[in-house]
C-alpha cells in the first residue's frame, strides 16, 4: 500500500517559486513539484481569498485563482472527474469568497502551468486562514533551518541528528537544483509577514524559567536539579552559577536554604 | 508556629527521651529555643543531643552542623586518595532514611557494601554537599550481623521532557491524561499518559491508584527505554501523593512523520481533518473480545448476542503524513455532543441515511484540531490513530503557535 501524500501547508510564493520533478517513465507515476526551500509536494492545503473563477469549456471545467497575500495558485475542477460536491460548490459560489482547500498539483497546457486540482473545498472564516498561515510558516521555518544545517554538514550527520531522510534528500537535491538558496530572503518575508522583530531568547530567562518549574512544592527548586536540566537545554555549568549569581544580586531569586532557589 | 504543632514536637520528644524529660519542662525548652529563632527541627535536635548523647541517628536525621555524630549505614562508594603522603577516604554511606558523603583521613579497611557503626563524627556543608566528617578520634567498626536491605537516595526532580531512559529514582509532578486499568497475574496495572508543561510520558503503575484528570507527586520511579522510547514505571516502592490543583500540562504537538519514524506510539498531534469515511456509523461488537463483528459470530467466542457500539473514522493530516484516526464511543459522543441513547435514537429516526458519518462530517470535516492519540504503525505506509482527548484549535492555541514561530525565527 503506498502512503497517502501528506497535504503540504505551503505559501504561493514558495509554491511557485519551484520546478517539476522530473518524471521517470513509470506508469502512475505521481506528479512532484520541488521548491526553492526543498519541499517536494504533490498535495497541499492552502487557504486565502477566490479572487475570480472562469467556467469554461461548455459549462465542463472551472478555473479560479487564490490569492494568499503571498501571490496568488491556480485551482481547477472538472466536471467529470473531480468530487460532485467540489464541482457544484465552485460553480455555485461568487468571488471573492476566503476558502480553505486540498487539491493536487499538477501541470496543463503548452507551456506546463502549475495547477492545483482540487480535492476538497470550505469556506472558512479570517481565525482557520490565520491558522493556515501560522501553520505553513512554521513549516517553511524548519525546513529553512535544515537547509541551513544542509549547507555545512554531510547528510549523515544530519540523518544521525534525526531528520528523515525524505526530507533530507528534497533539500539536498533543491540546493543542487536551484544553486542560490535565497534563504535570507525567506526568512525576511516570514518577519515581516508576522510583525517579527530580531530578538535572542535570554539565557536568564531560561534558568529564571527553570528555577520556576523545577520548585514543586513551593519550598524552592534544588541546585543540583537547576544545573542538570540546564546543562540539557546546553548551558555550561559555569554560566548557570554566573546566572544564579546575577539572578539573586537583582533579586530575581533568593535562596531560602543552602542550595535551594525560589523565585521572587 | 502554633501550639498543636509544638505539642506534636513535645510528643515526639516525649516518646524519644522514654518520659526522662516531663512535657512540660520539654515545651518550656522548646519555646526557649524557637523564641531564639531556631527552626523546629533544629530544636528538636538541640534538645536530643542535650538529654540523649548517645542515641544512634539514622542517616535522615543528620542535619547541617551536628557533633558527636553516632550512626549506622551501608557503604555505597568508597575510594582512597592519595596526596603529598595524605590518605584520605570519602564516599557515600546510607540507610533506609537517605544516604550522606563522608570524607575522613583515618584507615577504613572496607568495601563497598559492608555496613559500619560510627561514633563521635560530625557534620557540615562542603562544596554544597552536607557531609559527614569522621575524625581521628571517632570510632568506626565493621558491624557483620547488621542488614541494610534497602538504601533510601533522595529522588532527583525531574520535569518531564528530561526524563532519559538510565533515569532512577526519578520524583515528578505530572497529570494523567489517559490511564487504563487491567490486571496481569493478579496485580492490578494501570497504564497510560501523564504530562506536566514541557511534555508527555507513558507510564506503567503497578498496585497504585491513578486516576485520569487527577494530579500527582510521584517519588522514586524510575524510566526505561524501549524501541527508542521512554517509559516511567511506578511500583509498590514509588511513593504517589494527589495534588489538589492541576498540574498546567503542555500540550507538545510531535508531527505524525516524528511518531512514526521513532515509533513513539502516543502523543499530541495537531492537523486537519481531510475524509469522514463512509464506514464511520453503529457496529457490534463480541461482548466478551470486543472485536467488531459483521453478524453474530466471533471467530473466537461463537454464536454471541453482539453489543452495540459507535465508531467513527476519518483522514487526519498534519502536513508531514496522513493517515486513517478512530473515534471510540466515548470521544463519538463528545464531537458529536450526545450520549449513546441520543446517537442511537437519532440513527432509529433518519432510516436510510448515513447521520453519524455526515454529523461528524459537520464537526471536524476540514477543521483543524489537537488530538491525543495512539499511533499504531501497521507497516511503513501506513498507520492509524486511536483517540483519547479532542480539542478544536482555539485562541490559546494560535497563541501558542505564533509564540512558536516567534521563538524560531
Ligand atoms: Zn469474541
Amino acid at each position: 500500500m503506498m502512503a497517502r501524500e501528506p497535504a503540504w501547508r505551503i505559501f504561493a510564493f514558495e509554491f511557485n517559486d519551484s520546478m517539476f520533478v522530473p518524471k521517470t517513465g513509470q506508469e502512475k507515476e505521481t506528479n512532484y513539484i520541488l521548491t526553492r526551500m526543498g519541499a517536494k509536494i504533490n498535495r497541499v492545503l492552502i487557504s486565502g481569498i477566490i479572487e475570480n473563477k472562469n467556467i469554461i469549456n461548455e459549462n465542463t471545467f472551472i478555473t479560479g485563482i487564490v490569492n494568499d497575500r503571498t501571490g496568488t495558485f491556480h485551482i481547477s475542477a472538472d466536471k467529470n472527474y473531480s468530487p460532485l460536491k467540489v464541482w457544484s460548490y465552485l460553480f455555485s459560489i461568487e468571488p471573492p469568497v476566503r476558502v480553505l482547500l486540498v487539491g493536487k498539483v499538477r501541470s496543463y497546457g503548452e507551456s506546463k502551468n502549475l495547477d492545483i486540482r482540487v480535492e476538497n473545498i470550505t469556506e472558512c472564516d479570517s481565525f482557520i486562514e490565520d491558522y493556515w498561515r501560522l501553520s505553513a510558516a512554521i513549516n517553511l521555518v524548519e525546513r529553512i533551518k535544515i537547509m541551513k544545517l544542509a549547507l555545512s554538514e554531510e547528510k549523515d550527520k544530519l540523518l544521525n541528528m534525526g531528520y528523515s531522510e525524505e526530507s533530507l534528500n528534497s533539500i539536498f537535491a533543491a540546493i543542487e537544483n536551484f544553486k542560490d538558496t535565497k534563504i535570507d530572503a525567506y526568512l525576511k518575508t516570514i518577519k515581516e509577514m508576522f510583525g517579527i522583530s530580531q530578538e535572542e531568547k535570554n539565557p536568564e530567562d531560561v534558568i529564571l524559567q527553570l528555577i520556576e518549574s523545577l520548585d514543586f512544592d513551593g519550598k524552592g527548586a534544588r541546585y543540583e536539579d537547576v544545573v542538570e536540566n540546564a546543562l540539557k537545554e546546553g548551558f555550561e555549568r559555569t554560566r548557570v552559577d554566573e546566572i544564579i549569581d546575577s539572578l539573586l544580586e537583582r533579586g530575581l531569586i533568593y535562596e531560602p536554604s543552602v542550595n535551594i532557589f525560589k523565585k521572587l | 508556629m502554633d501550639d498543636k504543632e509544638i505539642e506534636k514536637y513535645v510528643e515526639d520528644l516525649y516518646k524519644e527521651l522514654d518520659g526522662k524529660i516531663s512535657k512540660e519542662e520539654l515545651r518550656k525548652i522548646f519555646n526557649i529555643w524557637l523564641s531564639y529563632n531556631y527552626s523546629p527541627e533544629k530544636v528538636k535536635e538541640k534538645i536530643l543531643q542535650k538529654y540523649k548523647p548517645g542515641r544512634i541517628l539514622k542517616i535522615g536525621e543528620i542535619k547541617e552542623e551536628m557533633k558527636n555524630i553516632n550512626t549506622v549505614g551501608k557503604i555505597l562508594t568508597i575510594k582512597l586518595t592519595e596526596k603529598d603522603g595524605r590518605r584520605t577516604y570519602s564516599g557515600i554511606i546510607g540507610d533506609e532514611t537517605g544516604t550522606i558523603p563522608f570524607t575522613t583521613s583515618r584507615e577504613m579497611p572496607f568495601k563497598k557494601g559492608d555496613v559500619v557503626r560510627i561514633t563521635n563524627g560530625y557534620s557540615g556543608y562542603f562544596k554544597d554537599k552536607l557531609r559527614l566528617y569522621i575524625q581521628q578520634n571517632s570510632g568506626v567498626e565493621k558491624l557483620d550481623n547488621y542488614k541494610i536491605e534497602r538504601v533510601q537516595t533522595v529522588p532527583s526532580k525531574y520535569t518531564i521532557d528530561k526524563i532519559e531512559g538510565k533515569s532512577r529514582n526519578i520524583e515528578t509532578k505530572m497529570r494523567i491524561l489517559y490511564a487504563e486499568e487491567r490486571e496481569t497475574n493478579g496485580k492490578k496495572r494501570v497504564s497510560g499518559i501523564a504530562g506536566d508543561n514541557t511534555g508527555t510520558i507513558p507510564f506503567t503503575a503497578w498496585n497504585k491508584k491513578l486516576e485520569e484528570g487527577k494530579s500527582y507527586i510521584v517519588k522514586g520511579a524510575y524510566a526505561r527505554e524501549f524501541k527508542g522510547k521512554i517509559y516511567l514505571t511506578i511500583d509498590e516502592n514509588t511513593e504517589i501523593l494527589e495534588l489538589n490543583e492541576d498540574v498546567p500540562v503542555n500540550e507538545k504537538i510531535i508531527t505524525l512523520q516524528e511518531a512514526i519514524k521513532s515509533g513513539i506510539a502516543t502523543g499530541w498531534f495537531e492537523g486537519i481533518f481531510l475524509e469522514v469515511s463512509d464506514d464511520s456509523g453503529l457496529i457490534a461488537r463480541c461482548p466478551v473480545c470486543r472485536k467488531i463483528l459483521k453478524g453474530t459470530e466471533c471467530p473466537e467466542h461463537g454464536k454471541v448476542t453482539p453489543i452495540n457500539d459507535v465508531i467513527g473514522k476519518a483522514t487526519f493530516d498534519d502536513g508531514t503524513a496522513s493517515g486513517k484516526v478512530i473515534f471510540l464511543r466515548n470521544e463519538m459522543e463528545s464531537i458529536l455532543q450526545k450520549n449513546f441513547e441520543e446517537i442511537l435514537k437519532m440513527v432509529v429516526s433518519t432510516p436510510g441515511i448515513p447521520v453519524i458519518k455526515e454529523e461528524l462530517e459537520k464537526r471536524i470535516l476540514l477543521k483543524p484540531y489537537r488530538i491525543l492519540g495512539k499511533l499504531s504503525v501497521k507497516d511503513q505506509n501506513f498507520f492509524n490513530i486511536t483517540i483519547f482527548e479532542i480539542k478544536p484549535i482555539g485562541n490559546k492555541e494560535l497563541s501558542e503557535l505564533k509564540e512558536r514561530l516567534m521563538g524560531m525565527v
